[in-house]
Order: C-alpha cells, then structure tokens, then sequence
C-alpha cells in the first residue's frame, strides 16, 4: 500500500451517503454495496483532497483506535474497493 | 385500415411510434398490445420509426439463461439490442429507429429500455415491481425475479393491477404517483392498465411462512429499491440519478419489508 497517493471513488462508481450508510452502486457491474459506519466514514474522507495517510490520522483521531489497527483496517477496506473496481489511487490531488 | 402512425403515452410521457414499414398484421398486433395507452396524435417526446429488415442481424440465442438485452449510450444516441430486435435514439433530434425481424411484431423490450431512459430523463423511476390500486390508493411491491411481484399480484386480483413487472412512480410536486404501464410479466391474465394513484406504500417483498411487515432503514430501502431499477445503471450519471430519486422517494412515502405467504390476508397487515 503506497500511503502518499490519494484514494478517490472510480469514475464507473456512484454512491450517495444515507443517514450515515454509504450505499455504493457500481455502475460497471449493477452491483449495490452498503458500507458499514465506519467505512462510510472512510468513502466520505475520499475526497482526492487527502492521501491513504491522512484517512488513516482522520480515523485514528475520530475513533477509538490505534495508528496500527488503523492502519490495517483502512488497507484492507480500501483493497477490497480496489478489487471491486469501486476505488482508484490518484499519485496528485484532485483539485476542487 | 390501420394508422401509419401511432402516439402511446406511458405515464404521461408520449412516443410516437411509425408503422407505415410494417404489414396490418403487425400494425394491428401493436395496435391491441398498446391500445389501453393510444392517445390522439400529440407532441412527442420521441418519434420511433419500426422498420423491417430482412437479414437483419441481432444478438444470437444462445445458452444463456436469460434474455439478453444490451444498451449503450454514445454522446446523444443510445443504442439498443436484442434478440428479435435492435435499434436507436437520438436525442438530439428527438428520433429514433427500431429494426425488427420480418413478420415480427414485438417492439416491448425497445419499449421498456426507452420508457427507463425517458423517466429518468424526467425525474421518475421505471422499477421491477408490481403496482396496485386498492381504495384509490397506489401501492408498490418490489424485488428481483422470483421474489413474489407476479404472486402479489394474483393475490391482489380483486383489486387494480397495474402491472405484474413494471411499473413508473413519478413524483407531482410533492407526491409521488405510481402508473401502470403495458409491461406484464410472468402473469399473463395481467391487463395492462392505464392507471395511476397517489402511492402510500413501498414494500420489498420476502417470500415467508407468514405475513408480517420489517422496517427498513432508509439506506437499505434505497439499495433495494436501486438494485430493481433496469436497463439505465450501466450509466454512473444514471445511477447517480437513480439512487438520488430513491433517497428522495424513501423520504417521503414509507419503505418497509414485507414478508408473505400465499393468501390475500396480507392486505390485512398493510392497511
């Protein structure tokens, strides 16, 4: 896992954020996806603004968790996004 | 003499569709299909020319298990495929081509493919469900195949059937309507009723051993609601749109589960 790039939704992936639950819906594939809490918190923070880094102090400075249990969770969410194609890595910032 | 020209109008959003290719068989086949939603001729939204091609390739039968239905969208065109049919809109111009085989009839599922476009082009929904009318009052029942909607609507045939498959909710200011459409289902007594009623009620259904009714958390009532909506998802802007009109359709009419078993009496536990 490279921590310097920056985490965004892949362009074929629309997703909206309902009372707290992401609901992903993975136009390539049909596929709808709910997110638990946390990582609907995680898909709020992929805003191309911040890298896997930041998303990992954001978490540890929100939830009750370790730098390492972070750390671990937020690579295992984000490479189970990438494997469902819901999630790209950009090496620069979006601009907003 | 059948008309050369046809205007249908599917929850109020019509299309004009050009026969003047076809025989007065086929003509007079569509005519009887749609004849619940003919309308005097009026501005359309589309203008579909159905036209005959001998030789005309379309996507083989095979040995998939369904029926494959294929849509793309390029710029301002999509494009549509099928087994006995294939075609295009434009909608730029407004117009389009449908190209069926000779002595064919069956323009429906080129119906159904534009009618999810069109709604979502005008803010409303085309979704896997049955659709009843019971007291002046709409009610939804929706799921993927084999989840009850043709059952639901055998139970439920004391009442308006609006369609055993698909149905339109379309929002009126700050009410949602649902309309019937002409697309049937598995059921075929189902009639294809040209009617519409405010909606009081949205359920997914669950196949049980009893009745009773689940509250859904509105993340999970807008997944299950976008996961029956065909045809247009392949499109992220679309799906966008879906899952934005199902947010706001969630908000303001209720979204339950309802669990069933094969007798009327689950109206009971709905009203």
């Amino acid at each position: 896992m490279d921590w310097t790039k920056y985490p965004v939704p892949h362009p074929q992936v629309a997703a909206r954020v309902v009372d707290g639950t992401a609901v992903i819906v993975l136009a390539s594939s049909g596929e709808v996806v709910m997110l638990n809490p946390i990582g609907s918190r995680i898909w709020e923070l992929l805003d191309g603004a911040r890298t896997a880094q930041d998303i990992v102090h954001t978490i540890v400075s929100e939830y009750d968790v370790t730098e390492q249990q972070a750390r671990q969770d937020v690579e295992e969410f984000l490479q189970k996004l990438m494997q469902a194609n819901a999630l790209v890595l950009n090496n620069r910032p979006t601009l907003t | 003499m059948l008309p050369n020209e046809l205007t249908i109008s599917i929850a109020d959003l019509p299309i004009t569709l050009c026969l003047e290719w076809l025989d007065q068989a086929a003509r007079a086949k569509i005519v009887t299909r749609y004849s619940d939603f003919i309308v005097p001729a009026a501005p359309a939204e589309f203008t579909i020319s159905i036209r005959v091609e001998p030789g005309a390739e379309f996507i083989p039968f095979g040995i998939a298990p369904s029926w494959q239905i294929r849509t793309s969208r390029q710029d301002q065109r999509i494009d549509f495929e099928s087994h006995c049919e294939k075609g295009w809109v434009d909608y730029a111009s407004r117009r389009g081509e449908l190209v069926i085989r000779p002595r064919g009839s069956d323009i429906e599922n080129f119906l159904r493919v534009l009618y999810a476009w069109l709604c979502i082009e005008h803010g409303s929904l085309l979704l896997h469900a049955c659709g009843v009318i019971r007291h002046q009052r709409g009610y939804v029942f929706f799921g993927p195949s084999g989840n009850g909607k043709t059952t639901t609507a055998r139970l439920s045939a004391a009442y308006t059937i609006l369609s055993d498959d698909l149905i339109i909710i379309k929002k009126n200011q700050d009410k949602f309507i649902v309309c019937g459409t002409p697309f049937r289902g598995d059921l075929p007594e189902a009639p294809r009723t040209n009617q519409s009623a405010e909606l009081v009620g949205v359920f997914a259904l669950t196949k049980d051993t009893r009745h009773y009714l689940a509250p859904l958390a509105s993340s999970e009532a807008v997944a299950r609601l976008v996961q029956c909506v065909p045809f247009v998802m392949s499109q992220p802007q679309n799906a966008l749109r879906v899952t934005e009109i199902c947010i706001d359709l969630a908000n303001h009419v209720p979204v339950q589960m309802l669990h069933f078993q094969r007798d009327t009496t689950f109206w009971e536990i709905i009203e």
